[in-house]
């Protein structure tokens, strides 16, 4: 990749790498720049550090705006060619900086955070010098942000790969120069990961990879720039989930043995955070139209990819008011797991098949708002963790119809195979 | 779908005839059980002689009739065999089910 470059402290090896990716964030990324700055300068004055822009040559000239600010850490920018964009590019950049550079910790935070504080800076280097590969935040978000999170990544993540990983599409994260290696030789790299995929991409490969995970606790609720989960969701759904079924192909023989969920260690303590993280507003009229509307344009989809039993419960939502509907989690499991061996046998189907999800998903996420609606922040913490739950009981579902269904490559299943 | 059932003691045996549990007619399967249980029959054994082949929905009818029976009784499963039997091992659902050679046995486990 022809990279653009720009090192004006002659920068040839770092111990500790601070790498911000962005696209147009001339606006915000002062501040974060400013307080990484702080963090590197009050908790590692004696290591040699850098601050890297890994940016898609944005217009608005993110790049000015970041090597103009007056810092004490030596600053980098580096730009994807103009044309290449998406966050994954960004960070491979940053994958390749850190190597070269020679880093044993390398750091990524979100150009557009509000509430970074100096203190990330120890709490993502320090699990990494004890011996830690991937450092995943925790901070308090508000109970209606990160739904994909909450009714996605997370869960699967458990379900699939037995670890709790509360963010594990956070955006944010810290990771050995010994990881960074490894995803530079990853062979599941594509261009999916390129762009929104990255994040759980990241943390898949470092779990299924045997790398040593952990959480670290961040404290103060994330403000960035949150959205109504009824919103449109662009290509992010289909890029994130469809990593995430990707690698459950990939990684088929790690997750039938992967038993029970186990939490993660954790860094930190959630002490004295009591702030409330910043209110998201959402359209519930708006989530169960989108699931109205799409009951009817994807019939043809549903019948194909959900089984009877599932699709019969689904459909009767349809119903429903908009203030009674409630999705049971083993339903939204089983749905989630119908997709999963679907989008394994139909490649030439696979992106219609996420559209025709992102309807059973707002419906999920109405669903979750309402039974949510009168609990605070904790309470609605420990909502999600029985859900979660619930939903890891039905894993036996995905195992029989991984094994049962006649997969469209050749293979037979293994059902077909010990029937011979 | 074809179920026969027997009384004994307050416990239902149920006992699917079908040799095949799946897509096709789990809907019927689900209902059949749902009603059983609605009649208040909350100790069932489920005698799987007939059976041959159960997949992912027929699965999900078992497990969605044991949480919905939850603490009020027990489903235990009797006479599985084969690819059937496997498939519970498979899912890790033996550990959640108990299994009996007769149905003689999984009466007098009550």
């Amino acid at each position: 990749m022809n990279r653009v470059f720009d090192n004006p402290d002659h920068i040839r090896k770092a111990e500790i790498v601070v790498g911000i990716p962005s696209f147009n964030e001339s606006d915000s990324i002062g501040s974060v720049v400013t307080c990484v700055d702080k963090g590197l300068s009050r908790y590692f004055p004696k290591k040699d550090a850098v601050i890297i822009n890994v940016d898609n040559n944005s217009p608005d000239d993110t790049r000015r705006a970041f090597l103009k600010i007056e810092t004490r850490t030596p600053k980098m920018y580096i730009s994807t060619p103009p044309g290449a964009k998406g966050k994954g590019r960004n960070v491979h950049n940053l994958f390749e900086a850190g190597v070269e550079l020679g880093a044993k910790t390398i750091m990524m935070v979100d150009a557009d955070l509000k509430s970074i504080t100096p203190q990330w800076i120890q709490y993502f280097a320090e699990p990494v010098a004890m011996g830690n590969d991937y450092v995943i935040p925790i901070y308090v978000r508000h109970k209606y942000d990160g739904t994909i999170t909450n009714n996605i990544t997370y869960p699967l993540t458990r379900i699939l790969y037995g670890l709790r990983l509360r963010q594990p599409i956070a955006g944010d994260f810290a990771f050995s120069g010994r990881l960074a290696r490894a995803y530079l030789t990853e062979k599941t790299w594509n261009e999916n990961i390129a762009e929104f995929g990255i994040d759980i991409w990241m943390t898949t490969i470092a779990i299924a990879r045997g790398f040593k995970v952990c959480q670290t606790f961040l404290g103060a609720p994330k403000a960035h720039r949150a959205k109504d989960p009824g919103s449109d969701l662009g290509p992010m759904f289909h890029q994130v989930v469809g990593t995430v079924f990707l690698l459950t192909s990939e990684f088929e023989y790690l997750w039938k043995d992967a038993a029970e969920s186990r939490p993660t260690n954790i860094f930190g303590f959630g002490l004295g955070v009591k702030e409330d993280p910043p209110v998201i507003s959402v359209n519930k009229d708006g989530l169960f139209q989108k699931f109205l509307s799409g009951s009817e344009d994807f019939q043809a989809e549903w019948k194909q990819v959900i089984a009877p039993i599932n699709l019969e419960d689904l459909l009767h939502m349809r119903n429903k008011t908009v203030e009674d509907v409630v999705f049971p989690s083993d339903l939204w499991a089983r749905i989630l797991f119908d997709f999963i061996v679907a989008f394994r046998d139909e490649y030439d189907k696979r992106s219609q098949l996420l559209k025709s999800l992102i309807p059973i998903y707002y419906l999920r996420t109405l669903g979750y708002i309402n039974a949510t609606r009168k609990l605070d922040t904790k309470d609605a913490e420990d909502f999600l963790e029985n859900e979660c739950l619930l939903m890891e009981s039905e894993k036996y579902y995905l195992i029989a119809k991984w094994n049962q269904t006649p997969r469209k490559d050749g293979i037979p299943s293994i059902a077909q195979y010990l029937s011979k | 779908m074809d179920i026969e059932t027997e009384e004994k003691n307050g416990i239902l045996i149920v006992r699917p005839q079908e040799m095949r549990i799946d897509a096709s007619n789990a809907l019927e399967f689900k209902a059949a059980m749902l009603e059983i249980v609605g009649n208040g029959y909350v100790n069932l054994v489920v005698a799987l002689a007939s059976l041959k082949f159960i997949d992912s929905s027929g699965l999900g009818v078992l497990v969605s009739v044991m949480k919905t029976i939850g603490s009020r009784g027990e489903i235990k499963l009797c006479e599985a065999e084969g690819d059937v039997k496997s498939i519970f091992e498979l899912t890790r659902l033996d550990k959640i089910f108990s299994f009996y050679h007769s149905e003689s046995e999984a009466l007098n486990s009550f």
